[in-house]
Order: C-alpha cells, then sequence, then structure tokens
C-alpha cells in the first residue's frame, strides 16, 4: 500500500493556534479579517474629515490596522499549507477542498467588485458628479485587492473546516 | 469544506470502513497513513461526507483483502444485528 503523502503528514502536526480553534471562534477571526480593512480605511480617512479631534484618531486607526495584519495573518495561516499546496501534496479530499475555496473565493471576489462597481457607478450618476479617482481612492482598493486576494482562499477554508473532533 | 454528497445531489455511497477497521483494531490514523491519505480524510469516508475516488475505493478494498462491492454500495447495507440473528 502506498505511504503517506508529504502533506497529509505536514498537516497532521499538532495543532495550535487558529488551528486549534473551534469553528465558531475560527469564524468570529474571519470575520474579524475580512471586516477590519474597511473599518481601518474608513476610519483612516473618516474620522479626520467629521473633526473627531477629541480622540486620538491616529490611536484608533493604529489599533484597526493592527488587528487587521494580525487577523489576516491568523486566517492566512490557517491551513495555509491546505489552501495553497500542489496537487502532489495534498490528498484527493484536501484538493477537493482547496479547489472548492478557491472557486469560492472567486465567487466572492467578483461579486464583491461587481457590486462595488455598481455602487459607484450608480452613485456618481444620482450624485451628478465625475467620478474622481486619485491615488488616495485607488490605494486603498489596491491594498483591498492584494489583501482579499491572498485571504480568500484561506478565509474559504477556515470558515467551512468542522472542529478537529469532528473530523 | 467538502460538501456532503446529499448537499451536491451526489448519490450517497454507502460503506463499511469504519466496521471494518475497528474490527481490525485500526485507528483512524494507522489507515491514513496505510493509505497515504489524511487522518480527517479518513473521517469524512467514513460519515459518508465525501464519495473517495474509484482508486481510493479500490486502494481500501485492496488493504482491506475484500471486493470493492464488500465495501461500498449504493444501497444501505444490512445492519450486522440483523445479519447475526439470520433475519
Amino acid at each position: 500500500m502506498s505511504t503517506q503523502s508529504p502533506a497529509a503528514a505536514a498537516t497532521q502536526r499538532e495543532p495550535f493556534g487558529i488551528d486549534a480553534m473551534s469553528r465558531v471562534q475560527r469564524r468570529f477571526v474571519v470575520a474579524l479579517a475580512l471586516v477590519a480593512y474597511p473599518v481601518f480605511v474608513a476610519a483612516w480617512l473618516g474620522l479626520p474629515a467629521i473633526g473627531i479631534e477629541v480622540i486620538p484618531w491616529a490611536v484608533v486607526v493604529a489599533v484597526l490596522g493592527l488587528g487587521t495584519v494580525l487577523s489576516g495573518f491568523l486566517v492566512y495561516a490557517y491551513r495555509r499549507r491546505l489552501a495553497q499546496s500542489p496537487d502532489g501534496d495534498l490528498d484527493e479530499r484536501q484538493v477537493a477542498v482547496r479547489d472548492r475555496a478557491y472557486l469560492e473565493s472567486y465567487r466572492v471576489f467578483v461579486a464583491v467588485v461587481l457590486v462595488g462597481l455598481l455602487v459607484v457607478g450608480i452613485g456618481s450618476d444620482v450624485v451628478d458628479r465625475p467620478l474622481l479617482v486619485d491615488f488616495d481612492v485607488v490605494q486603498p482598493v489596491l491594498w483591498a485587492g492584494i489583501l482579499y486576494g491572498m485571504l480568500l482562499p484561506s478565509a474559504v477554508v477556515a470558515w467551512g473546516e468542522p472542529d478537529l473532533d469532528e473530523a | 469544506m467538502v460538501r456532503r454528497p446529499t448537499e451536491r445531489s451526489e448519490p450517497v455511497v454507502h460503506n463499511r470502513i469504519a466496521l471494518l477497521r475497528t474490527e481490525r483494531g485500526l485507528s483512524r490514523q494507522d489507515l491514513a497513513d496505510a493509505l497515504g491519505v489524511n487522518y480527517q480524510t479518513i473521517g469524512y469516508l467514513e460519515r459518508g461526507e465525501y464519495n473517495p475516488s474509484l482508486l481510493l475505493a479500490l486502494q481500501l478494498a485492496e488493504y482491506f483483502g475484500l471486493p470493492v462491492e464488500a465495501l461500498f454500495s449504493r444501497v444501505p447495507f444490512t445492519p450486522l444485528s440483523t445479519l447475526l440473528a439470520g433475519r
């Protein structure tokens, strides 16, 4: 009979960190990772604009930014070997899980981009103002593309996998 | 992550993997090591939440030394207690 594949062995190491969390805890971290960045950008751009000077907004932004990075890293780390391994390193079910994660990620990503474009398109029509695209607008969108492009496959796996004792 | 066969509208394939594994005193890890898969995959197979490929089904049959139809069936297997009672 065949010997164990490298990733079958690699994914059987003693779980720690997010790997050891229950599904509920994991989903909380995933939600935090996905929500933290837009909140961070909103705080970065919005707080000074609305004149909130009493609260040291830089601290709020720093905390949110740290939350984005930490939760993003946790989710990225979760089953990264599964979400990013080549076929030869995974067994057939893991390959199916990984492929499904990429498919779901693509669907979510495309849906978000389309909805975003729709909102911006309709919004600019409604307010009857030309769409101003400068670096301040493009930069957070670019970072969002990079962040979510890297994060979504792991996030989909982390969201859907059962508790370890169920598996 | 892998959707249950029923959620995918795929036919459920019933199996006797858990019975045979227990009968032979094997842990899921032992069986997984022998087949070169992750131990969680054995759990998914036993619960019928993942239908194996033909290759893996044949590997399982070979490992247990049984014909593949003794391990897998499209209809539920007769419970062991019923077989023992001769009914």
